[in-house]
């Protein structure tokens, strides 16, 4: 942690420095950069969704004015690419596996004359059998879409063979002992969960150009511009090196923006081409070929004593991972993840991913935490009223606590949060709910997103320059994609050295001018980035408080730095400007002072050691409530009154942590109301945002967020992940609150009037 | 064949050379490379496209350009006087209202006119005037402050 006491830049409602931008049109997102010369993409995708191409003609398409381009499955080379398992490639090359695979693409003068381009290119298929629903793909007798999955490569370690993409099975203690315990009450239920957009704003876009020496420059509307530098370079068969990934500014992510989908083929056609080439795509094929949140179907059984103990939990889940799997280990992680919040002395949870020929699944915000939680808490809830125990007294019974076993089964817990955030809850609730009318119910859910760093495998480093006037310039290979990693890179650079906010620039996210990153998400950007930042500020501190000390004679440990200048603690009237020692160290033998926090991060994981290894210093935990009215003659769900509470750590900034935590529920309210991508044999139906529902101005109820602090302990000044704990229980508090409302439980998400209306039927 | 449209851009008279078929949103864009006006749906859908046509939200994807013959038009760029925001502008930034900033132009388009027509709104009537803008990020609540603080600066100056 730094030496200054009081903080100025961290826990303050900075404004975002790229608002102002933002606010005036004057941001430059992917899908804006301008280069002379640009060609036009367009993409020809699969209409079936399993076939074998017998052949490709792409000559009338060559042979059209204004065509520079054509690519097609001979282009790519065999290997394939992926962000977890490389399953895929960038153009089909012997069959496609979904609708709305890409086929072939096209680089012509303007848009009009690709759409034609693509209408020219005729390509035979033979229509193989398809299969949609993840049971009968597992069958014996399923149609096979990957029939060399054994070969692929898959950073997870996990079982694989025929359709099954992967299954994990998580294990503690004993539970057929402990479900035979005499007088358990037992109750099993069967949950569904749909699929579900991203649904970012900006459509996916990238642009490609190709310099007088072959080498390539991509500019992409990603989150992990490392990371598809390397499909883009698969597909090219290039070095690395010759090519060069940036995310300017991204307009959402939420999971989808960190797979190389179309970059690879932007680039294999400006290579072609010699022209720039810039590929936007449509709602069309965003919904139809890219990917969502796998479905899930989770049969979940918990065996409970009448105190209230859980003390067994049995459950499967199955999940419909599609043609191509970009939800990675999503599907594994989740085996753990079905525990929740709890400590369940004996589990045993089997997840499965099944490929099958519907659009692929992907990494949507929080990765298997809505489908576990919508059954897990649900099925909590359920036992409380069969109980009749308060729902919230029955799950602080069970609830996982300080020195538990994080529910992924690695790492133990520590910093936990959660009474608090309970505690504030419990308040809110009884001074803001009233009265319970008829046909009104109030439900509740907690959530757990628990983040297990290990600082060894830390895939992110910065450095810190110094520059004359003292102003900083930081560079991380850190997206910021709308989360506001930027600031908070900026917040914390400014408050390690003592400047203002205003004085601190950020290089980001480019493969070549800065240093190598993972990639923004899984709610760790800003423990994991800040930290390195935080150590590489502190580096280049020690070497600005150096200099300063020979200057002004006095111990090192004995000067401090505020709002740009250097003085000593006892006698603050000797000092000197932070721009004052930037310039005599550049003009010296040490050279200019740039910080890398290699050192310092060295020094930390020595100190800190094994038991970083061994504890989860940032869970996540947050309690939601909601207040609703049921139509009982409609099933429309009227969400009146919403709150949460949710521990960040430390909000290094309060404004973008609610900011985050609103659109989480937000997004969460989505997902329990209306969002359900639907398909009929391969095809989306709702490929649209008309039909596609999004949740609207309209829909967002009255929302109060409240902020609790249990600062982490290897976390940049506390903090803890924020965007992901926020959706993942709004699915389960609504389905919650409906049954306090209507005596019905509702096992499918999302909750449409027909399904409430089915389950108050009792059909 | 291009056609001559006359028109008012960002207070500057001029004539554009435009193809019948062009939306007002490709001009923008892709010929005047004002990309200030997003692109997210071209359905009209989503509201990133949001202009001002003679002071009235409009959804640049749905117009053609060759309908704004004798407009006056307004984008995002065009919004704020020299370095001094408009009210609009300031309140999105101030209040938070501002994450990834994709839809952040047609909101601001959106509410600059809804105000102009409803100065002193109810928070039900912004949730219904900014129905048909989407934004994925923050879940609208900072929005509707900021668009309640707009209403109250506007109504100071
Ligand atoms: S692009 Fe115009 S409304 Fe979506
Ligand atoms: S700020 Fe990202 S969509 Fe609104």
């Amino acid at each position: 942690m730094t030496a200054t006491t009081e903080l100025h830049a961290i826990g303050q409602p900075i404004l975002k420095q790229d608002a102002y931008l933002k606010a005036t049109g004057n941001a430059a997102y992917a899908g804006d950069v301008r280069l002379p010369g640009t060609l036009e993409a367009r993409v020809l995708r699969s209409p079936h969704p399993h076939a074998r191409i017998v052949s490709i003609d792409v000559s009338a398409a060559e042979a059209l004015p204004g065509v520079y381009a054509v690519v097609a499955g001979k282009d790519v080379p065999p290997i394939r690419i992926g962000r977890f398992i490389k399953d895929r490639h960038a153009l089909a090359r012997e069959k496609v596996i979904y609708v709305g695979e890409p086929v072939a693409a096209v680089a012509a003068a303007n848009e009009e004359i690709a759409e034609q381009a693509i209408q020219l290119i005729q390509v035979e298929y033979e229509l193989l059998p398809a299969v949609f629903d993840p049971e009968r793909a597992l069958a014996p007798d399923a149609p096979i879409l990957h029939p060399d999955l054994a070969q692929y490569i898959d950073p997870g370690t996990s079982k694989r063979q025929g359709n099954m993409r992967n299954q994990v099975v998580h294990e503690v203690g004993n539970v057929e002992e402990a479900f035979n315990e005499p007088g358990l009450l037992t109750y099993e239920a069967v949950y569904r969960t749909p699929r579900q957009y991203q649904g970012f704003t900006e459509p996916h876009a990238a642009i490609a150009q190709v310099d007088g020496t072959g080498r390539i420059t991509v500019w992409a509307a990603t989150k992990a511009p490392f990371g598809e530098r390397q499909s883009v370079a698969d597909t090219l068969g290039e070095p690395v090196s010759r090519i060069r990934m940036i995310s300017p500014v991204v307009g959402g992510d939420f999971g989808g923006k960190g797979a190389a989908f179309i970059e690879p083929i932007v680039a294999l056609l400006a290579r072609k081409a010699r022209r720039p080439v810039r590929l936007a795509l449509s709602r069309l094929e965003e919904l139809t070929a890219m990917t969502s949140r796998a479905s899930c179907v989770i049969r979940l059984k918990m065996g409970v004593r009448r105190d209230g103990t859980v003390t067994a939990m049995e459950g499967t889940l199955l999940y419909n991972v599609g043609g191509v799997d970009d939800s990675g280990a999503g599907g594994a992680n989740s085996a753990g993840v079905l525990l929740g919040a709890y400590r369940i002395p004996h589990a045993r949870v089997v997840a499965t991913s099944a490929y099958t020929n519907s659009s692929p699944a992907g990494h949507v915000r929080a990765p298997a935490g809505p489908q576990t939680s919508f059954a897990t808490e649900s099925h909590m809830d359920h036992l409380a009223h069969v109980l009749g125990m308060d729902p919230l007294d029955f799950r602080i019974k069970n609830a996982l606590g300080d020195g538990d076993t994080a529910p992924s089964g690695h790492g133990v817990l520590r910093n936990v949060g959660l009474q608090e955030c309970i505690a504030k809850a419990r308040d809110w609730m009884a001074r803001e709910l009233g009265e319970k009318g008829r046909n009104q119910g109030v439900g509740v859910a907690l959530s757990l997103w628990a983040l297990h760093p290990n600082p060894a495998r830390v895939a992110s480093a910065a450095t810190v320059k110094i520059d004359v006037d003292g102003s900083v310039v930081v560079t991380s290979g850190v997206a910021d994609q709308g989360g506001g990693q930027w600031t908070i890179v900026t917040q914390v650079a400014a408050e390690v050295l003592g400047v203002p906010v205003e004085m601190v620039s950020v290089i980001a996210a480019d493969t070549e001018a800065t240093p190598q990153e993972q990639g923004t998400g899984g709610s760790q950007t800003t423990y994991r980035v800040g930290n390195v930042v935080r150590q590489a500020a502190t580096d280049a501190r020690r070497k600005l408080l150096r200099f300063a000390a020979e200057r002004l004679e006095v111990d090192e440990e004995e000067l401090d730095v505020r709002e740009g200048e250097i003085f000593a603690r006892s006698d603050p009237a000797r000092k000197v400007t932070v721009a004052q020692i930037a310039q005599a160290a550049g003009a010296s033998s040490a050279g200019p002072i740039i910080g890398t926090g290699a050192e310092e991060r060295e020094r930390e994981i020595i100190e800190q050691g094994h038991e970083r290894s061994e504890v989860v210093d940032a869970p996540s935990f947050a309690c939601h409530v909601a207040k609703v009215f049921v139509d009982p003659e409609t099933g429309q769900i009227d969400v009146q009154k919403y709150y949460t509470s949710q521990d960040v750590g430390r909000a290094l900034n309060p404004l973008a942590c609610k900011g985050q935590i609103e659109g989480g529920v937000v997004f969460g309210l989505g997902y329990a109301l209306s969002e359900e991508l639907l398909s009929d044999q391969g095809v989306n139906l709702n490929a649209n945002l008309w039909e596609y529902l999004l949740p609207t101005s309209p829909h967002v109820p009255e929302l109060t967020v409240e902020l609790v602090e249990v600062p982490s302990t290897y976390g940049p000044f506390g903090a803890k992940g924020v965007g992901e704990t926020a959706n993942i229980p709004v699915a389960a508090t609504i389905a919650n609150a409906v049954a306090d409302a209507t005596g019905a439980r509702v096992t499918q998400a999302p909750l449409t009037p027909e399904r409430v209306l089915a389950a108050v039927s009792g059909s | 064949m291009k056609i001559s449209v006359p028109m008012v851009l960002n207070s500057r008279a001029q004539t554009l050379e435009v193809e019948p078929y062009w939306t007002l949103q490709r001009l923008l864009r892709d010929e005047l490379d004002l990309t200030g006006t997003k692109e997210g749906c071209r359905t009209g859908n989503c509201g990133v496209c949001t202009i001002l046509v003679d002071g009235r939200a409009v959804k640049s994807c749905l117009m053609l350009a060759a309908q704004a013959a004798g407009a006056e038009v307004t984008t995002i760029e065009g919004l704020a006087r020299g370095d001094e925001l408009h009210p609009v502008q300031t309140a999105f930034v101030e209040y938070g209202a501002i994450q990834c900033g994709y839809c952040s132009p047609g909101f601001i388009m959106a509410a600059t006119a809804f105000l102009a027509e409803n100065p002193r709104p109810s928070r039900d009537e912004i949730k219904d005037a900014l129905e048909g803008n989407l934004c994925r990020c923050t879940g609208y609540i900072k929005i509707f402050e900021a668009v309640e603080a707009a209403a109250g600066a506007l109504q100071r100056s």
